[in-house]
């Protein structure tokens, strides 16, 4: 039964990725569009988790689909007892978005 | 405690080869985390200052400032893990726009202010008020993310010094209901067990909880365990489809809003039914009651049980129950109603599924943990859910038993250690003790060293009346500390007004960042964080954390303990406080360990905590901690030959209580047709003060949207990412609409998070509360949208 849960996993999750592929990255849904497709994004601190740079919320559960074994070049989990709860270090990016508050004034604060 | 680049690596090292040899091993420390040990000069030990989870952080210093965090493998909390809030915390530190010097209000501006000017115009606030309108005109709202030290030192210069008891926490939000659900039951606060049940137990119910976003390193500990043994169950119960109803969720149910109540109560059915309660248990160590029923939902002023009229703070008296003994054939008697079947008319969830969720909780052959957060407390019959759950656990005798018990699971860094132990609450004295009984009183002003009248016997304002006092007038000055009450309270359009009314109204608020409090104060101070200052948080498992002072703050920021202290030096109150040469923290805390010495509450020494990596769940005694509480060979307190006792109870037994379902305050109608549901992203902390000035964190969420059920958009003609408008009785905000993604909602329901200042969701929830334990409900009430 697990077994069978996790190949169709594998199965639709590499579908999909095939999908995404072939829509180059764009996103599926409105929040965080991945800006810069495959490219590695700075980390915030030398030892801080890795940043996301593809839509994370549409790949939803599928993350070891390619990060598993490193399908089309995608970078391979180094942690495999840690695999099943990606989401919670590992975020998104709206590159878009600018810095918290947009502007800083005195009257501001 | 301080490690040096060499001696972290070798812990690093040393731990996860500790870790993997251990039977329950779980996360052993990635390869890559050694290597980031090159970053910082200097490493030292701090919990998390995020949720109340409780984890253990190393904190990497470099030239006076945090460049880096990692989990302590040494932590059991979390073995090195940490949450993506976590490892930002050193961000959360230098965010440009921090407040650095005090401000004061003239007119629509802020000016700088010395903090000796601040202090004066502060204390002379005070005693004006105290002078003209006595001390119950003055008020302090502390918070959830207050220190042990900080917490002790307001409690006791309101409650030993002014003479007024309006002392509140933003817990009150958060967990009152948790803590009237424990008192009712166990007649003691906090759980019986703690975290290592997830290694221990086969089954796992989750009730109306985004465990995984919102308590990610324990709901991972339940993930892996899951992933260790096939044989491990997980229920998750959620009132709308999000990560905890994801893999690897065995039955999901999805119920109403508010029919958490029914459900309970027909799993009780069921076990009881179908033979699967524990019946010597029940003989030796429970009794059955019911309570008063109809009990209103406090959303009028003043608002008392049984009271017709328009009532009055000055002769106001609080919600007190009327238990009646019943015995084990009334309660099934009670339990009559309750079927499976009926529980699904008013829930949604088929009657089949309950079964089986109650047959896996009853069966004799598995171990049961259940754990919530927010979805029992923030209820309007939020005692009375707590309540029903312990039901489940004491029928079946699943409970203080390695593997075994219900864990309420709590929001705040320290809650449990600051709110809850030392009693930062209206009605509360320290160590789980009470203003209205004069023993306490007594026993508290023989620590404190003051005669005992100096305590009011009456409790002060809780935290809803609190804030309609200031909007009516009745509560002059008001000090706010390390918390958002004008972004979190809900209905929060009539206090945000109501702070702004003018008069001899005078609004103090201590803050880190410009927030939507600090926007309403009249004078603003800035305050330390985190490793800027010395702390002590205890967690929901018991543990108690300490770490000291690392980096300084910025610019004149001073850290709360110092604006108490110096306060209360201007209200001629300093001698409180007046430990001599002693280091203060230090003196704090050992005075405050007086009060849970030996009554089950006891704490060990500061210089204990200020050395151990992870802390110590209490009560220690001797030396040790203890894990699971009730239990012979785990509690000190429990005799030999007992077994078992809950030991708050005068007859050492908890009590079966028959709570009724009975309908929220408000519920869709053909005006307002759906749900409103609130509440938090794993990315952001509560109002997002902190969080979102940490790029990354703002990025990956950078506004609340309202989550809506495609059809029901469909039928408005809304799709994701159009603005719309959720409006309910009190107030609207406007937003993007969201249809997928980490949530789903079912149709009739939306869910909006409250971070975002800019989607000021509590303009439109409404402000009734559950009347035992004051705590709001910001889960449900009625609201339409449309397209804005």
């Amino acid at each position: 039964m697990m077994v069978k849960t996790l190949k169709t996993t594998v199965f639709f999750g590499t579908v999909l990725f095939c999908v995404l592929v072939a829509l180059g990255g764009r996103a599926l849904s409105e929040q965080a569009t991945p800006q810069q497709g495959s490219k590695k994004l700075p980390r915030a601190y030398e030892g801080a988790p890795p940043l996301i740079p593809h839509d994370a919320e549409a790949r939803k559960g599928v993350c070891l689909a390619c990060h598993e074994f490193g399908v089309a070049g995608a970078p391979i989990v180094p942690h495999p007892t840690r695999n099943h709860f990606c989401l919670q270090c590992h975020v998104g990016q709206d590159l878009s978005v600018k810095a918290f508050p947009a502007v800083s004034t005195e009257e501001d604060k | 405690m301080t490690l040096s680049r060499r001696e972290l690596l070798k812990t690093l090292a040393g731990a996860s080869a500790a870790i993997l040899a251990s039977p329950d091993a779980l996360l052993p420390i990635p390869q890559d985390l050694a290597e980031a040990a090159e970053t910082a000069e200097e490493w030292k030990k701090s919990p998390c200052r995020f949720c109340g989870v409780g984890c253990g952080v190393l904190v990497g210093l470099r030239e006076g400032k945090v460049v880096a965090v990692k989990g302590d493998p040494e932590v059991p909390v979390n073995r090195g893990l940490l949450c993506i809030k976590g490892y930002s915390l050193p961000k959360v530190l230098y965010g440009r726009d921090r407040y650095n010097v005090p401000l004061l209000r003239q007119g629509n501006k802020f000016v700088k202010i010395s903090w000796s000017q601040a202090l004066d115009i502060m204390a002379s606030k005070f005693k004006e008020a105290i002078q003209k309108y006595g001390p119950e005109s003055v008020a302090v709202y502390f918070s959830g993310q207050t220190t042990i030290f900080e917490g002790y030192a307001i409690n006791k210069l309101m409650k030993a010094g002014i003479g007024s008891n309006n002392v509140e926490s933003n817990a009150r939000l958060c967990m009152a209901s948790a803590v009237t659900g424990f008192y009712s039951t166990f007649g003691m606060d906090e759980p019986m067990g703690c975290y290592d049940d997830f290694e221990l137990t086969d089954t796992f119910f989750v009730w109306g909880s985004n465990f995984a976003e919102m308590h990610p390193i324990l709901y991972s500990r339940m993930v892996e365990r899951k992933h260790q043994d096939p044989n491990v169950k997980i229920v998750s119960l959620q009132t709308y489809l999000n990560r905890s109803t994801d893999e690897p969720a065995d039955i999901v149910a999805i119920f109403k809003p508010h029919s958490d109540l029914a459900i309970a109560n027909a799993m009780a059915h069921v076990i009881v039914k179908e033979g699967l309660i524990n019946s010597a248990f029940i003989e030796k160590h429970v009794t059955f009651k019911k309570g008063l029923t109809g009990i209103g939902y406090g959303v009028e002023d003043n608002f008392e049980f049984g009271r017709a009229a328009k009532s009055d703070w000055k002769t106001y008296s609080p919600f007190a129950d009327k238990p009646q003994p019943i015995s084990f054939e009334e309660y099934k008697q009670f339990l009559e109603t309750y079927t499976p079947e009926y529980a699904e008319k008013l829930s949604g969830v088929p009657a089949d599924t309950i079964r089986q969720i109650a047959r896996l909780l009853g069966d004799p052959k598995r171990k049961a943990v259940s754990c919530w957060t927010m979805g029992f407390n923030q209820h309007v019959r939020g005692t009375w859910i707590n309540n029903l759950v312990y039901n489940l656990h004491l029928l079946t005798g699943k409970i203080a038993e390695p593997g075994n018990g219900p864990l309420s699971l709590t929001g705040q860094p320290s809650a449990c250690g600051t709110t809850r132990e030392v009693g930062v609450l209206s009605h509360a004295l320290p160590g789980g003790m009470f203003i209205a009984n004069p023993e306490h009183r007594k026993k508290t002003a023989h620590i404190w060293n003051i005669p005992v009248e100096k305590i009011s016997p009456r409790p002060g304002y809780h935290t809803m009346e609190m804030f309609r006092a200031l909007d009516r007038g009745d509560i002059k000055v008001i000090w706010i500390n390390t918390t958002n009450p004008f972004q979190t309270l809900p209905h929060v359009g009539r206090y945000r007004k109501g702070a702004r009314k003018g008069g001899e109204r005078f609004v103090v608020v201590s803050e880190v960042y410009p927030s939507e409090t600090a926007r309403h104060a009249d004078l603003i101070l800035p305050s330390a964080m985190w490793v800027e200052k010395e702390g002590m948080f205890g967690n929901t498992e018991r543990r108690t954390h300490h770490w000291f002072k690392m980096v300084d703050p910025p610019g004149e920021a001073k850290d709360d303990l110092w604006q108490i202290v110096e306060l209360a030096k201007r209200l001629e109150l300093g001698s409180l406080f007046d430990y001599g040469q002693a280091p203060l923290q230090k003196a704090l805390f050992e005075e405050y360990r007086h009060f849970g010495q030996g009554s089950g509450k006891d704490l060990a020494p500061y210089d204990v905590y200020a050395k151990v990596r992870g802390g110590l769940r209490w009560p220690v005694v001797e030396g040790r901690e203890t894990r699971w509480r009730y239990r012979e060979g785990f509690d000190p307190y429990v005799k030999k030959g007992e077994g078992v006792r809950f030991y708050g109870q005068p007859d050492g037994r908890a009590v079966i209580w028959a709570r009724p379902y009975e309908p929220p305050a408000e519920q869709p109608d053909a005006k307002y047709p759906l749900w409103l549901t609130t509440g938090r992203v794993l990315e952001h902390w509560h109002t997002g003060t902190i969080t979102r000035r940490v790029l990354e964190l703002h990025r990956a969420v950078p506004f609340a949207a309202v989550w809506i059920n495609p059809e029901d958009a469909g039928a408005l003609g809304i799709k994701a990412g159009d603005s719309v408008r959720v409006q309910s009785r009190r107030g609207e905000i406007v937003t993007k609409a969201q249809l997928d993604g980490r949530n789903t909602v079912p149709k009739g329901v939306v869910f909006v998070p409250f971070f975002d200042e800019n989607v000021l969701i509590n303009l439109v929830t409404l402000d009734a509360y559950d009347p035992i334990s004051k705590q709001p409900d910001f889960k449900k009430c009625a609201v339409r949208i449309e397209k804005a």
